[in-house]
């Protein structure tokens, strides 16, 4: 007895509560997976090292977790000193047992019979901070649940979602503060960003994505089209504390296919906005598709690394675009450093020297149609990619030789109605459709690619068959990890891009994978299908 | 327009006198309200569906008139309110007499009720099927022609007749492989990933084979279907398109 209560002593010593101090040294706990994109850098790197390049082949399933859900399953997990926190589509919340896959709780949110998520009801994880969990719904609600309890300590409206708007992505939290920002780019909504207080709710700050008659940007808006400007935010932004800036990438300007409705630059969609941690205030942005009409918002993960860029080491943000170039910017002061496609475009003659792209005029949709690469889906899209401070080298699921043909027409904004102007066919589809595969060259691949982190320059590439919507992880042991459409997870060598092991789950992969630790034994777990696996060393004879 | 909508949610297949088939019929069926389902397709459903809904990027062909998940007016009603699972077709919460008149308007573009009444002889088409001897390929290792006149037009039809090497669609491209061991493969690719293929050989038998074991992989792009241009005349032809567009309809 007194042994089980020096334990129970011993435990909760080690665990505490998950405190700001904590997060922003997170690498130093690399058994705990903290925050969505693996750190305030977002770098989906681990500083595990058990599974190594020697053992990976003895990496077997060790147990499952099946969603009571059929929507896609985009969930990217937190672990925090042995509880992991995973949402279930639409709006579930589970604490379980990262050793054996068995629940703790489970918080229900309940929603009302009609919402507005453009694509599917899907969300892709939480937040925590001081033993709370922070979660965005569809019906726009920010919810705090006690992470011991799963009971809800407050929630905020953050906005009227019958106007088309929603929460999919997993909030941010530094500081006091919890940042999220609302999806609806094709429902006409005008994007922001806000900022709560973590203990009661209370708004703090807001940044408004689409500026306001007299707000610097307006201008980039022609007429009344700012109105419905969309420049939704659907993926958790980074955060620099020594800038105190929190970055985020912004979605495509509304309506998404038809540019004329809406002349000018249409900032700030298609950006990176730098905002002031504590103030929301814009430091500075940086656009990558100007007056867009292809639907390639800029919502991808913001990557911060220190990279010696000619020949001078300097604080860089790291950049795949949906428009299919690749960017180095630096972070402090958004100046464009280089940039370099990386996957087959045909819509710009390149970029400018302040990392402009240079537009092939006629390209943009039309109503007869205009076939373009990339297509919809862009070179890449929100699946995270990752950055490993060993090789140095930044890895992005890409989509190549991949293209759509845009359609533009008129279309007046009515209140909850799809607002997009236009449409896309293409041969490959957005997500999996069907479960049989047999490609042409028309439909193009997708690669798990390897740049050099300040030119973009390929160092390898793992090509696969179908196209991929999975995110990346590397690790200390230089694996990385990753899963694709066809239902394979895999393990690649992270200098050299060799398959090292591959398991069929059976089920596309469309989240992140991560690694954790506990009691001495490294996991790694993904969602795929509508189930997340679980996997160690040397379990279940046959893998 | 308020009563119309209120009837709705009564269980009318009753007051209609349906039978054992207890699903709603579309209350909304005028060519007025169809004209209506077109406006509301074109603004909420074409993005994906494509303009002719003949399926864009992310939707599927809607002009089949047979549909993977439902089969009822009333299910395609509910797929419009509820959205599909799992995909990116999202729900799409319109007033019941506007999703109506959008179910009205997709079955409209049904590619079988626009094929009928063509000039050929059904029964003498199925003669000339036979004659021609299509079943040979075409009940085994060739696409399956029943139910063919709800998913293309008789002018597809009629150009697959004519000129089968036009548009050889991937799944039906055949391939040859020469494994490292030596052994020849040759068959009908059913399926793929990154690593391994699946495919049916010439005797009909269900293999894979892993891409690592290949020493050579040649993929046969063409059909191995003979075109009738020059075998058969203007009225066979007609006859076989109305034979093709009434087969396996039920």
């Amino acid at each position: 007895m007194k042994q089980v209560l020096l334990l129970v002593v011993y435990a909760c010593a080690a665990c505490g509560q998950v405190n700001y101090t904590r997060l922003l040294e997170a690498a130093r706990e690399p058994r705990n997976w903290l925050t969505y994109n693996g750190g305030y850098a977002s770098h989906h790197y681990s500083g595990l090292s058990q599974i190594n390049a020697g053992n990976v082949k003895r990496l077997g399933i060790d147990w499952v977790f099946q969603a009571r859900s059929l929507e896609k399953f985009e969930t990217t997990p937190l672990v925090v000193d042995g509880v992991m926190y995973l949402t279930e589509a639409p709006n579930n919340v589970i604490a379980l047992d990262p050793t054996n896959g068995r629940l703790f709780w489970k918080y229900e949110h309940k929603l009302p019979d009609v919402t507005y998520p453009c694509c599917g009801k899907v969300n892709r994880g939480v937040a925590i901070l001081d033993g709370v969990i922070f979660h965005g719904t569809h019906d726009a609600k920010l919810l705090a649940l006690d992470a011991k309890t799963g009971r809800k300590k407050w929630e905020v409206q953050v906005f009227d979602y019958k106007q088309g708007y929603s929460l999919t992505h997993a909030p941010l939290v530094l500081k006091d503060k919890v940042i999220v920002g609302v999806a609806g780019g094709e429902l006409g909504i005008r994007g922001f960003i806000a900022a709560y207080d973590a203990k009661t709710g209370k708004e703090l700050w807001r940044f408004k994505v689409i500026p306001e008659p007299g707000e610097p940007g307006n201008e980039t808006w022609g007429g009344d089209s700012w109105k419905h400007g969309g420049g939704s935010i659907w993926v958790t932004g980074s955060y620099d504390p020594e800038l105190n800036l929190t970055y985020w990438g912004t979605g495509n300007p509304g309506p998404d296919w038809n540019p004329t409705a809406r002349p000018g630059d249409n900032l700030y969609t298609d950006s990176v906005v730098a905002l002031d941690a504590d103030t929301g205030k814009l430091k500075w942005h940086f656009q990558f598709t100007p007056h867009d009409g292809w639907d390639w918002d800029a919502v991808q993960v913001p990557v911060l690394a220190d990279v010696t860029v000619r020949g001078r080491l300097r604080k860089t943000m790291l950049w795949a675009n949906r428009n299919g170039f690749f960017y180095t910017l630096d972070r402090a002061t958004g100046e464009f450093l280089s940039g370099k496609e990386f996957v087959k475009q045909t819509w710009a003659s390149g970029l400018d020297d302040r990392g402009r792209p240079l537009k092939i005029p006629g390209k943009e949709p039309n109503r007869q149609g205009s076939q373009i690469w990339p297509g919809v889906q862009g070179g890449t899209n929100w699946y995270a990619p990752s950055f490993s401070p060993r090789t140095g080298l930044f890895y992005v699921t890409a989509w190549d030789d991949y293209h759509g043909t845009y359609f533009a027409w008129d279309q007046a904004y009515e209140q909850g109605k799809w607002f997009a102007g236009g449409g896309v066919k293409a041969p490959t589809p957005p997500t999996n459709r069907e479960a049989i595969l047999t490609r042409g060259k028309e439909h193009g691949y997708a690669a798990v690619r390897a740049l050099d982190a300040a030119t973009g320059k390929r160092v390898w590439d793992y090509p696969m068959r179908d196209m991929s919507e999975s995110g990346l992880l590397t690790t200390a042991s230089d694996l990385l990890f990753s899963g694709n459409r066809e239902g394979h997870f895999f393990a690649l060598d992270a200098k050299t891009g060799k398959l090292l092991w591959s398991k069929y789950l059976g089920g596309q992969v469309i989240a992140s994978p991560i690694t954790f630790s506990v009691n001495g034994k490294q996991y790694v777990s993904v969602a795929a299908g509508t189930s997340l696996f679980t996997f160690t060393l040397g379990q279940l004879a046959g893998n | 327009m308020n009563i119309r909508v209120g009837f709705l949610l009564i269980p009318i297949t009753m007051a209609l006198g349906q039978e054992s088939n207890s699903t709603l019929v579309n209350p909304f069926n005028s060519e007025a309200d169809i004209a209506r389902g077109e406006q509301t397709f074109q603004s909420q459903c074409a993005s994906c569906h494509g303009r002719d809904g003949r399926g864009g990027n992310a939707g599927p062909d809607l002009s089949t008139g047979t549909f993977k998940r439902t089969s009822s007016d009333e299910g395609l009603f509910q797929i419009i309110n509820k959205g599909v699972p799992g995909t990116v077709m999202p729900a799409f919460p319109l007033n019941p007499g506007p999703a109506w008149q959008v179910v009205a308007y997709i079955r409209s573009l049904s590619i079988g009720r626009r094929n009928q009444g063509g000039a050929g002889n059904a029964a003498k088409g199925e003669k000339v099927f036979a004659a021609q001897k299509c079943a040979a390929c075409h009940d085994a290792s060739a696409p399956d022609l029943d139910g063919i006149g709800t998913r293309r037009t008789v002018a597809e039809i009629r150009e697959s007749i004519m000129n089968p090497q036009a548009d050889v669609p991937s799944q039906w491209w055949r391939f040859k492989a020469k494994t490292r061991d030596g052994r020849s493969l040759a068959g009908l690719r059913l399926n793929e990933d990154t690593y391994s293929i699946q495919y049916r050989d010439g005797g009909g038998n269900l293999r894979s084979v892993l891409r690592s074991q290949l020493a050579s992989f040649e993929m046969d792009r063409t059909s191995p279907m003979p075109s009738t241009k020059d075998k058969l005349s203007a009225t066979e032809i007609d006859d076989l398109l109305a034979y093709l567009v009434a087969r396996g309809v039920r």
